[in-house]
Parts: structure tokens; C-alpha cells; sequence
């Protein structure tokens, strides 16, 4: 009797660890800097959230733009109101499909494609985004580096700081997947 | 422009009855001339440092004043030099950021911008029913 209890715990979580198919983002972190004549600015963020179904390959990551910490609080202060406009569109989203194979229960390093519609200050972009996947010992993390023209989402800069900021700006995406369990 | 001005300065000078006319100082004007064209086609090529333009701004309310204010002669030199000096600056930095400055694409040391930034920044994300709502959006929005 113990036995056959003890075979059906088993096999219905090998069912339940099956059917897990999608996983959040555990952590992650967003880098981005801009390089100009006058100086260099940079900004973390490590609050985006992202869900990943790793059969039908869907994929969405929602950032909240204000989250975004920069060295001086001025350039944080202005890059909230005068470039973002976070009160207005307070969060960037990236939504769309992975494009190549990767195996969440196989140790390996996966290089595929983020295929989708990037929309950050309230203009949406398709956007085909390089991506790293690597499973190691069942932890799943990935990496990303990318480059931003600032004019494809509408965010204009004054000509009196075209020597401050860039027009494109380089982002470095990376993070760790977990299975999506929703927290107590 | 602020060159422009300088040679009224002189011209100014120039004309004026009392003051015998100065070849060299017409010269000097000439060559303001010359320099403030020089500006021109600085300032027409599209990168125009915020220095550059500071710079002007504080060489043209200089000469304005300069040429606005009966100077003696030997002050208004002494102006001119400075004037001459800062729109000299202004230019070597227009020079400096469309000619010489390096702008080939450079590598970002994320290393760097991690370190510095690290300790700053924290994961501020929703908790508990907030986040699950959240979660529960985005799981809606997904594939769709």
C-alpha cells in the first residue's frame, strides 16, 4: 500500500515537473550606456518582470522605466521627465516569439533570437534581439547586448545636448529564469 | 559674429576724429574678420560643442559691450585679445570635436557601469498579490 502511494506522489510530480512550461524572470538586470563628446552616462535597473513559455515560445518582459538608477540624480531626474516621460509611459515592454531551439532540461548554451515588438516611450518597434540562453545544473540564465537609436522611439534630444547624449545607446540585458510558480 | 564685432570696435576706432588712423589695428580687424568666417563654416558643419556655443555667447556679449561703450583704445585691446582668445578656444573645440575626436564605436566595459552602479540600485519589484496580479497580466498577454 505504501509502495503504491509512494508511486503515485512520484509520478504525479514527474507529470506536474513535465507540464512545467513557463518560467519568470527570478532576476535580471538592465544596463544601458550612452557614450558622447562630453561624458558617459549610465543606469541599472533590476525590476523587470518577463514570463517565458518555453513550448510555445512566447515570450514577454515588462520594465518599469522609473526603476532605472543612475550615478548622478540629476541625470536620473531628467531622464525621467524630459527624455522618458515616466509619468506618461511609465513602463518599456518587449513581447514576441524565440526563434531557435533551446532545451530548459538540457545543460547546454543556446543562441537564439528574440523576435518582436519592442515598445518603450509609447512607440512600438519590431525589434530582432540576440539572446544567450544557458542551462547549467537546471538553472537556466541569459544574456543579451544590444544597440538603441533613441529617435526610433520618438525620445528627441535638444540639440544644446547633442555632446551629452547619445544617440544610440548600448543596453546590456541579463538575468536568471526560474519555474512560474505565483508567490504566497 | 563676435568677431564681426570687434572689427566695428576697430573701424569704430577708426573713424573716430580724435583718434589718428591705426593701420594696424584696421589689420587686426581684417583678420577678426576672417576668423569670424572661419566660425561660419564651424558652426555650419553639424557637431557644435555646447562649449563652443558657451564659449560664443561669452565672446558676443563681450564684443556687443565692446562695441556698444566708447572704449580708449588700449582697453578695447586689451577686450579684443580676450574676445579673440575665448573665439580661438571655441573654434580649436569645434576642430577638436569634428575632426580629431575618436568616435569609433568602443566597447562598453559592463563591468565597469556594474560596479559603479551596484550597490545603487535594488530590485524593487512588486510583492504578493501585487505582483501575481502583475504576473497574471502578463501572463494574459502572452502569445497574444
Amino acid at each position: 500500500m505504501k509502495k503504491s502511494v509512494l508511486f503515485l506522489v512520484l509520478c504525479l510530480t514527474g507529470i506536474i515537473s513535465m507540464s512545467q512550461t513557463k518560467y519568470s524572470l527570478k532576476e535580471s538586470k538592465i544596463m544601458f550606456f550612452s557614450k558622447a563628446a562630453l561624458e558617459d552616462i549610465q543606469a541599472v535597473n533590476k525590476s523587470s518582470i518577463g514570463l517565458v513559455d518555453a513550448t510555445s515560445k512566447d515570450f514577454v518582459v515588462k520594465v518599469t522605466i522609473k526603476s532605472f538608477v543612475f550615478d548622478k540624480a540629476l541625470m536620473q531626474e531628467h531622464f525621467n521627465e524630459n527624455y522618458m516621460e515616466s509619468d506618461k509611459f511609465p513602463t518599456a515592454v518587449f513581447k514576441g516569439k524565440i526563434e531557435g531551439n533551446f532545451d530548459a532540461a538540457k545543460d547546454d548554451s543556446y543562441p537564439v533570437k528574440m523576435n518582436g515588438k519592442l515598445d518603450i516611450h509609447g512607440v512600438v518597434k519590431d525589434r530582432v534581439i540576440p539572446v544567450t540562453i544557458v542551462v547549467k545544473n537546471g538553472i537556466i540564465t541569459f544574456s543579451s547586448e544590444f544597440k538603441l537609436a533613441l529617435a526610433d522611439h520618438g525620445i528627441k534630444i535638444p540639440k544644446m545636448v547633442t555632446q551629452n547624449i547619445a544617440e544610440v545607446v548600448d543596453v546590456k540585458v541579463e538575468g536568471t529564469l526560474e519555474p512560474y510558480v505565483k508567490k504566497p | 559674429m563676435n568677431n564681426l564685432l570687434i572689427l566695428l570696435f576697430f573701424l569704430k576706432v577708426n573713424v573716430n576724429k580724435n583718434i589718428k588712423m591705426n593701420k594696424k589695428l584696421l589689420f587686426t580687424g581684417l583678420v577678426s574678420l576672417a576668423l569670424a568666417l572661419f566660425g561660419v563654416l564651424i558652426t555650419i558643419i553639424p557637431v557644435v560643442g555646447k562649449f563652443s556655443l558657451v564659449f560664443n555667447l561669452i565672446a558676443f556679449s563681450l564684443g556687443l559691450w565692446l562695441t556698444i561703450f566708447p572704449f580708449k583704445q588700449s582697453t578695447g585691446k586689451v577686450f579684443a585679445v580676450i574676445i579673440l582668445f575665448i573665439s580661438l578656444s571655441a573654434a580649436t573645440f569645434g576642430i577638436w570635436s569634428n575632426f580629431i575626436q575618436d568616435k569609433s564605436p568602443q566597447k562598453v566595459d559592463w563591468q565597469k557601469v556594474d560596479q559603479k552602479l551596484d550597490g545603487k540600485v535594488k530590485d524593487d519589484r512588486p510583492k504578493g498579490d501585487s505582483l501575481n496580479k502583475q504576473m497574471d497580466d502578463l501572463e494574459k498577454s502572452l502569445g497574444n
